[in-house]
């Protein structure tokens, strides 16, 4: 696929490409698709509000046999938690009680952001969004929550790896592109970093679902 | 001035390579200058040559979106910090160095020249939790106390190099009048380096104005940040525009190239004399 | 009490300050590092001591081993390009009389930009989409082909240190000229008296009285090129696959993006290892008798 020159028309114009190109490639009809999260989903609407054209999202799909029907991964863009080590944990706690106590406001906050940067800890239905949120974003918060409540999701790497993995999957898998290492040597690499880190104890731990 | 004379034919070609040089040295800053004034729009249509239209408010846009009154006010405030800081220190240790001869001072030179290589990125760390156990975090007296670090080898020995010239007799004569060795200092050296001197709070000041590393890391408040900053703070994703980043650019180097402009023989030679004396 | 304010203590009173402040922000974090070479720390943990353990691992790291590789390319690369280019044009500068001063304000002037500026000018004349190669397949001139060559492996560490070169060269312009200005002219029109040619007055005359200064001059270049990071990690941050890949960037992304902070501290004191031998080396040509 890579080399059909499917993804960003060449390696090299991959690794060339920022933020801003594939954007308004997307938006002016020079990409059918992104493979991207949810934060982009602001970026997104602006670029299609001058078009004609519309845009929409599905989620990735499951490689495997017998997996749910779509993945959905969990990351932590954003965090608000009280430091262990706070001198006053209950302040923290009470300011944290605050910023989330008017339900209106915080969804108004979020809607502002096209809902794509964070997820909101409150609950809330469908009704409860503002009017004038994108329908995409209306059906990606439905669906996700659907989701969840299934307890079918997984977990980003950047998030809920060990740091030696998590930046071996993506920065080394440059050289398994450039043809310098053949990919059982990754995996036999990789596999040793996780080793390492299982005897270190540095597995992040993940919520039951 | 003439060293080597030369015949017309050679004169030709002389000037075609050193023009040639020139334009690969001077275009892709001339590149730089048109792409800050072009709108947004042309910039699917005109990468690389003059502006079709020529919008100056990029700059008044770069200049509001990146708060530049703040900004310039804190590397203005950086850099004569550090130059503060530095030329003291530095131009003590030099005159010590070409004037008193302490015993050891070789070892002293070669820890000096050690230190200029030493890669930021080990020591960084380690000074960033230094620096915050000090609570010099966040603070401009903070970094200006890296600048002034981080430039003291170089100042140090440029302003050596050059007192080793000063005429011995000039001291000799002020001690049998009395003199202490810190009054040689200041009164002595001191008014006839003012050369050195100048050329070093050039020379520092242009790495402090362009140093960013280091703004990056100590430096967290918006309201705090320097210059270097604002070109990354430009390039994220939330405001690529080719415009406003070149506009910025080309606002960031305006002072420097002004300010070589005035003081190019100052800033050449005490580049060089650094070399010549080393 | 007398030893306080004897000779030699005033002269060490002036240094002091100096080496106070350089000590407290170089020194001592270098040597907190260093001793951090020992340890395994993540940054943030328990710090455990692993006796040698980090560096017997970077014997069998290849990326490490590529990026001390780079490295040396990058240091023979800046001694003879930039050099080469340099000399020519100091020496030809001097022997015209018109443009001199605009000449040098030309070759100088990339030297004043920051670093961020430099590679943000060249990213862009290389890019793909709106640089000059795509510009002159717009208009069917197909020589190169609208690739950016910091995005290929077997380019990219050329291509940055192009662009570090491009800065850099008109530093060592400067050093130069104001080297040959101090050569003597009747010592040229001796040579011009015995017909030498362009070359021969340059190999014999010039580049003779010029030493100290040509000698400093490589001793920088090869102590500079070995922390080199900056183009570096803003046009490739070491990429694609590790093609660029120079000591300084490895050790800032084990440190920072992979925190083995122990680990990278084992890098940086191979790195000072080099330095210091490098230094040395100088040390003793100059007390051979090289006028350094």
């Amino acid at each position: 696929m890579v080399d059909d020159g499917y993804w960003s028309g060449s390696l090299e114009n991959y690794y060339a490409l920022g933020w801003d190109d594939f954007h308004a490639m997307f938006a002016t009809r020079g990409a059918a698709m992104m493979t991207i999260g949810t934060w982009t989903f602001g970026a997104t609407a602006a670029g299609f509000a001058d078009s004609s054209d519309e845009w929409d999202w599905a989620p990735f799909p499951v490689l495997r046999d017998g997996g749910a029907d779509a993945a959905y991964l969990l990351a932590l863009g954003t965090t608000m938690s009280i430091n262990a080590s706070s001198g006053d944990p209950d302040a923290a706690a009470k300011v944290l009680d605050f910023i989330f106590s008017n339900k209106k406001v915080v969804l108004d906050m979020a809607a502002d952001f096209n809902f794509g940067e964070f997820v909101v800890p409150l609950y809330f239905s469908a009704d409860d969004i503002r009017e004038d949120v994108s329908p995409q974003v209306k059906r990606y918060l439905v669906e996700f929550a659907e989701a969840t409540g299934k307890g079918d999701y997984g977990y980003t790497t950047w998030t809920f790896w060990p740091a030696d993995p998590g930046v071996h999957i993506w920065k080394d898998m440059e050289v398994v592109w450039a043809g310098d290492i053949s990919v059982e040597d990754y995996m036999y690499d990789h596999q040793k970093m996780w080793d390492k880190a299982r005897k270190k104890g540095e597995l992040l731990p993940v919520g039951a679902r | 001035m003439i060293v080597a004379k030369y015949r017309k034919r050679e004169l030709v070609s002389n000037y075609t390579i050193l023009t040639i040089l020139a334009l690969t040295c001077i275009l892709p800053i001339m590149l730089l200058f048109f792409n800050s004034i072009k709108p947004q729009e042309e910039f699917g249509i005109n990468p690389l040559g003059f502006p079709i239209t020529i919008r100056l408010a990029n700059f008044v846009d770069a200049w509001i979106i990146g708060e530049y009154a703040q900004i310039f006010l804190n590397s203005t405030k950086l850099v004569i910090g550090t130059l503060i800081l530095n030329l003291t220190v530095s131009g003590l240790a030099g005159f010590s160095l070409a004037k008193l001869y302490p015993r050891g001072s070789n070892a002293f030179l070669v820890y000096l020249l050690v230190g200029v290589s030493i890669p930021a990125q080990m020591f960084i760390l380690p000074l960033f939790l230094m620096w915050k156990e000090l609570g010099l975090m966040n603070t401009h007296l903070g970094l200006i106390i890296i600048y002034a670090g981080l430039n003291a080898p170089f100042a140090t020995f440029l302003i050596r190099s050059y007192m080793i010239q000063l005429p011995d007799e000039l001291f000799d004569a002020a001690k049998i009048d009395g003199a202490n060795t810190l009054q040689l200092f200041y009164r002595i050296a001191l008014p006839i380096s003012w050369p050195v001197f100048l050329t070093t709070g050039l020379v520092v000041g242009l790495a402090v104005w362009n140093e960013f590393l280091f703004a990056l890391t100590f430096v967290h408040d918006d309201s705090k940040k320097p210059i270097a900053t604002i070109l990354f703070a430009f390039q994220s994703r939330f405001e690529n525009n080719w415009g406003l980043v070149n506009a910025s650019a080309v606002m960031m180097m305006a002072p420097i190239v002004i300010l070589f402009m005035f003081f190019q023989r100052r800033f050449i030679a005490g580049l060089t004399s650094g070399a010549s004396k080393g | 009490m007398s030893i306080f304010f004897s000779k030699n203590s005033i002269a060490w009173y002036f240094i002091l300050p100096v080496l106070a402040v350089h000590f407290m922000v170089v020194a001592l974090p270098s040597l907190l590092s260093l001793a951090l070479c020992l340890t395994d720390w993540n940054g943030f943990g328990k710090i455990n001591y692993v006796g040698f353990e980090n560096f017997y691992e970077l014997f069998d790291d290849r990326y490490f081993k590529k990026a001390v590789w780079h490295n040396i390319i990058w240091t023979c690369l800046f001694l003879t390009v930039p050099i080469a280019l340099a000399l020519t044009c100091a020496y030809l500068l001097t022997g015209i009389t018109k443009g001199q001063m605009l000449f040098r304000l030309c070759f100088f002037f990339p030297y004043m930009l920051a670093s961020i500026i430099s590679c943000q000018i060249w990213k862009y004349i290389f890019h793909p989409l709106y640089g000059l190669p795509a510009w002159l397949n717009s208009k069917g001139i197909d020589l190169i082909p609208a690739v950016s060559p910091f995005t290929m492996k077997e380019t990219s560490l050329y291509a940055v240190a192009f662009v570090d070169g491009w800065h850099f060269w008109g530093f060592l312009v400067v050093i130069y000229i104001t080297g040959m200005y101090q050569v003597d002219n009747s010592l040229y029109e001796a040579a011009d008296i015995e017909g030498a040619t362009k070359f021969q007055k340059f190999r014999f005359v010039t580049l003779p009285l010029i030493r100290p200064i040509f000698i400093f001059s490589i001793m920088i270049i090869i102590i500079w090129s070995i922390p080199t990071f900056d183009y570096v990690w803003i046009l490739t941050q070491g990429g694609p696959a590790y093609s660029s890949e120079v000591l300084a960037t490895n050790l800032y992304s084990q440190a920072f993006d992979r925190f083995n902070v122990g680990y990278s501290s084992a890098i940086g004191t191979l790195m000072f290892i080099y330095t210091i031998f490098i230094v040395s080396i100088f040390g003793v040509l100059r007390k051979l008798g090289w006028e350094i």
